[in-house]
């Protein structure tokens, strides 16, 4: 018994010695998560702790001011009288709005929209109208959906005739608003455009899509086909006009420019040459909707016309491309000879369109041979002008070299100097040969422009004072401008020395100001930046473009803001004319919001990086970059890289391209690539965070000169 | 009255010592599920006796699995050079779900004569193929996992003391033999791995450039298979790495190119 009492008793102490073990285990285990529970609760006491002031956790004050000002501008613009300029700049203000604060935007969207209401078919009405549509485009880049249903409702608030017409234009107009934004969504309002009728901007709206997608464009291009198709009566020269998509005239140098061509007494696009690289398919299919609508015989004689004289042109290709089709527009064409005037029918009429091209020895001859003065000034001005279209400068000096009427002839010699130093900048960016022109210059526009031109390449160089010194040098140039053009003028130099980060944007804003101020408001709208040399009864127009500055107010002033946004509000507000006050200070807004810094959370917080698979998996929305159409002019391809950060909400929040074959293509991979979107990210512990990490896209140009942009091989 | 309450004591203690053991027994998994195999684990292998050989050489291998069959020439290789050895041993294990793992290697011709089948996952094996070097307390020295890298490879070779036949020149180049093939105009991609800025400073004559992190991605698209791809880097283990991903790629035509080295500094007297 004692023994087994103690072995019992060796067991039992044994055991105590394991139970209380293990109760101290558990009790340890039990304490730490009582530990970690109160650490938990006590970061999030102090995570519930009411943000100071009236500030929301996630707003740095910064933010809130910048919308508290943007408010303000509102108001102010609220406050104009003219009903145009505070409809358009309103709903301007409201787009710029619409991320950081969507309610108050909807409102100003909503006062644009009820300002831009029309009654009546007077011109005021129209222009209303017009605006009305201009404010539903911009309403479009922030809301598709509501878009749609506000060209609906517009279109039945027209009158019964004018409603389809006024539905499509609204919708094609929508559509060119947001083509560079946003393809996918533009491509959705042309093809609403189609359900009412065909505008004119259609062909504009795919021409440019064209460039950014083939196939949707030429997807839209059939669908227009096949609506024209199913009509009962079809207006020619709309169909006539269609074809450009197809074809052009011969020896044009901007391929998509519309070649119109006198015949006998009308005027029809010329459409004789092929455009390169066009499917087959299309044409085939353009030519059989061509032979059904010409086969219905216009009632109209004038119509018949136009019927002729694109039979006339469709003829030969349907020989290519469609032989089976030859009888059918052989059959219109022999029934419609008899029906419109002989003077179309004889082979004199189409000879500007089968023109054969004129060397420059011939032209300056036939010139030379004409028979009086002014005639002869004339065909040399013509020389002169083609020569400066093409780049040919040297046959544009000869030409200019022998017009006898001097005023005309030095006006012409600076325009070329500009031309040639435009066409050096914008071909091969040659600076210095632009500099010498620019310095042969007198004072005036054409110097003046260049010089900016110029300034805008040096400023992207280290050397701030040469780029400075020539803007100073543009504004001096401008100031010898009597016209309206004058204070745009000072204000994109000013804009220059505000990106350029120099003090003298003060004085030149100030300058510019006064400038706009010191000219009536009908001198400032519809200026012609062209030059216009005039002989005779001849007006030579030459346009004033460089290739890298624009001259718009909108875009200037907004590069004034962001310098320093106070004092721009303050010199928008002196501005007399209440349509340039009110662009002024939107722009003024738009800095506000530009230059609110990121952030502070966004700032600190380290993303995380992962992996390309990574990358893509998570994406929720992706969009390809589309092939910009200079890259594919200058046969620029290969690989392209882009850095991407997204925030925790999966917007992307940072890009930078790492390796691109051409600028351009960084910026179209930056434009898809900020459209992404991502499922939002969390780390274990459930603290948001962002992420970051590579994209990597291929820009191919395939055997017939399309840009495809391909997912590397792994994502296919 | 004492008795009575250490009886009591004793009833509790027994039902408590009970459940832990039951607990234990029956599910240890639940306990071991995300374990796995490393450095300085101990394993225990059912009729495996650590102490017979001086160190043993685990290969853990799946029928199913493509970087197995993929390093089979490396394991040819290996099982060569063991088979020379008396004090390492060298053990295939299989999967206990699969059979025939004699058949299989066989079929690979690798010459591994001990095959065993056992629970890999309850060893911490979580993928094939994985190798792994015992020590006689079946202490693991050292392990590998997936298809090794030459680099890898040798390493391994000569921790075991044991001469490696593969030729260097099957995967490595000198400067000197690239400039020959350079000159040959031999179809070859010289591949510089390195960040993008340190390529921007300094790379060599037509060298192309794919960092790293981005070759995974990248290597189809841009680099030909019929070409020698010659991958210049600056770190042994980055460009070990890279051998290994165009390696798993397909890519039949690797090289890692070696340096000179510097020239060593004149002390002066």
């Amino acid at each position: 018994m004692c023994v087994i009492q103690k072995s019992v008793e060796q067991l039992l102490s044994s055991l105590l010695v394991i139970l209380v073990t293990l109760s101290s285990i558990v009790q340890a285990q039990i304490q730490s998560q009582i530990s970690t529970i109160d650490q938990k609760q006590a970061a999030q006491k102090l995570g519930d702790v009411p943000p100071p002031a009236n500030l929301s956790s996630d707003d740095k004050p910064d933010a809130k001011l910048a919308v508290y000002q943007v408010h303000r501008i509102g108001e102010k613009l609220l406050a104009l009288r003219s009903v145009r300029a505070k409809a358009f700049e309103i709903a301007r203000l409201a787009a710029v709005l619409w991320k950081p604060d969507e309610t108050r935007a909807r409102f100003l969207f909503e006062k644009a929209l009820t300002l831009t209401i029309a009654n009546g078919n007077d011109p005021d009405a129209r222009a209303l109208s017009a605006l009305h549509r201009r404010v539903i485009a911009l309403i479009a880049r922030s809301d598709a959906e509501w878009a749609k249903r506000l060209i609906d409702s517009a279109a039945k608030r027209e009158a019964e005739d004018q409603s389809s017409k006024a539905a499509s234009a609204a919708n094609i107009g929508t559509a060119l608003g947001l083509l560079e934004e946003d393809p996918p969504v533009a491509v959705q309002f042309a093809e609403r455009s189609l359900t009412s009728g065909i505008h004119r901007a259609f062909l504009d709206f795919i021409l440019t899509l064209r460039k950014k997608d083939e196939p949707e464009a030429n997807r839209l291009f059939l669908q227009a086909l096949n609506y024209l198709s199913q009509q009962p009566a079809v207006n020619i020269t709309e169909f006539h006009l269609l074809g450009l998509y197809l074809f052009t005239a011969p020896d044009v140098i901007h391929p998509d420019a519309r070649v119109m061509t006198v015949v006998e007494d009308i005027f029809v696009p010329n459409i004789t040459a092929d455009r390169p690289g066009v499917p087959r398919a299309l044409v085939r299919a353009y030519l059989a909707t061509a032979a059904d609508i010409l086969w219905r015989m216009a009632a109209d004689s004038e119509q018949r016309k136009f019927s002729y004289a694109l039979c006339y042109m469709l003829l030969p290709k349907s020989k290519n491309a469609a032989p089976d089709l030859t009888a059918k527009f052989d059959a219109v064409m022999a029934t419609l000879t008899p029906q419109v005037p002989s003077g179309l029918t004889s082979d004199s009429a189409f000879r500007y369109i089968n023109l054969p091209p004129t060397t420059t020895e011939e032209k300056l001859t036939k010139a030379e041979n004409q028979p009086d003065h002014q005639s002869r000034d004339m065909a040399f001005l013509e020389i002169a002008l083609q020569g400066c279209d093409k780049g040919d400068f040297k046959t544009a000096r000869i030409a200019q070299g022998r017009i006898s009427d001097l005023e005309a002839s030095q006006r012409l010699a600076a325009i070329i100097d500009f031309g040639e130093g435009a066409w050096a900048i914008k071909q091969n960016a040659d600076l210095l040969k632009a500099e010498a022109l620019a310095n042969r210059l007198p004072q005036g526009i054409e110097r003046s422009i260049l010089l900016q031109s110029i300034a805008k390449i040096q400023g992207k160089g280290p050397n701030k004072n040469l780029t400075e010194e020539t803007v100073d040098k543009a504004l001096k140039a401008a100031r010898s401008i009597s016209d309206g053009r004058r204070p745009f003028l000072l204000l994109t130099a000013a804009a220059q020395l505000a990106n350029l980060k120099s003090p003298a944007v003060h004085s030149a804003l100030v300058e510019a100001i006064k400038d706009f101020n010191s000219f009536e408001e009908s001198a400032l709208s519809k200026l012609d930046w062209a030059q216009t040399v005039q002989i005779g009864p001849m007006n030579a127009r030459f346009p004033l473009e460089v290739a890298n500055v624009e001259f718009r107010f909108n875009e200037a002033f907004h590069a004034v803001a962001l310098a320093d946004p106070e004092a721009a509000m303050a010199r928008a507000e002196e501005l007399r004319h209440e349509n340039l006050r009110a662009q002024g200070l939107v722009e003024v807004g738009r800095a506000f919001l530009e230059k609110v810094p990121p952030k502070e959370s966004e700032q600190n917080e380290r993303p995380i990086q992962v992996d390309e698979d990574g990358m893509r998996k998570s994406a929720s929305k992706t969009v390809m970059p589309l092939y910009p159409e200079d890259a594919l002019r200058k046969r620029e391809q290969g690989v392209a890289v882009i850095e991407l950060q997204y925030d925790a909400k999966g917007d992307v929040v940072n890009t930078t391209v790492l390796e691109a074959p051409s600028r351009s293509i960084g910026d179209a991979m930056v434009t898809a690539v900020r459209q992404w979107k991502y499922l939002p990210s969390k780390k274990e512990d459930g603290t948001p965070v962002s992420i970051r990490g590579k994209l990597t896209f291929y820009f191919e140009i395939d055997k017939d000169g399309t840009g495809v942009v391909k997912n590397p091989k792994r994502y296919r | 009255m004492t008795i009575r309450i250490l009886n009591i004591a004793v009833l509790v203690a027994a039902i408590v010592l009970s459940t832990v053991l039951v607990k234990k027994f029956y599910f240890p998994a639940a306990q071991n599920s995300d374990y796995r195999i490393a450095p300085d684990a101990r394993l225990i292998i059912n009729g495996i006796n650590w102490a017979d050989s001086e160190r043993t050489v685990l290969l853990a291998l799946g029928k199913e699995c493509k970087y197995c069959s993929g390093s089979a020439e490396f394991y040819r290789r290996l099982a060569a050079g063991i088979a020379g050895q008396t004090n390492i041993r060298l053990i295939a294990l299989f999967s206990e779900k699969e059979s025939e793992g004699e058949a299989y290697l066989e079929q690979l011709a690798v010459p591994i004569r001990e095959v065993r089948y056992t629970s890999l996952s309850s060893l911490g094996i979580k993928s094939v193929p994985t190798l792994a070097i015992l020590d006689r307390n079946g202490v693991v020295n050292d392990m590998w996992v997936g298809k090794l890298s030459p680099l890898k490879e040798s390493a391994l070779m000569s921790k075991l003391r044991l001469e490696d036949t593969r030729s260097p020149d099957e995967w490595s180049i000198n400067e000197a033999n690239l400039e020959r093939k350079v000159a040959n105009k031999e179809l070859l991609v010289l591949l510089d791995i390195r960040e993008r800025a340190a390529y921007a400073l300094k790379h060599r004559d037509g060298a192309r450039n794919i960092p790293l992190d981005e070759l995974p991605v990248r290597a189809q698209d841009e680099l030909p298979q019929d070409h020698a791809i010659i991958i210049d880097g600056n770190d042994p283990s980055q460009t070990d790495l890279a051998y290994s991903i165009l390696d798993s790629q397909g890519f039949a035509h690797v090289f890692v190119l070696v340096k000179n080295a510097p020239p060593a500094k004149q002390h002066s007297p």
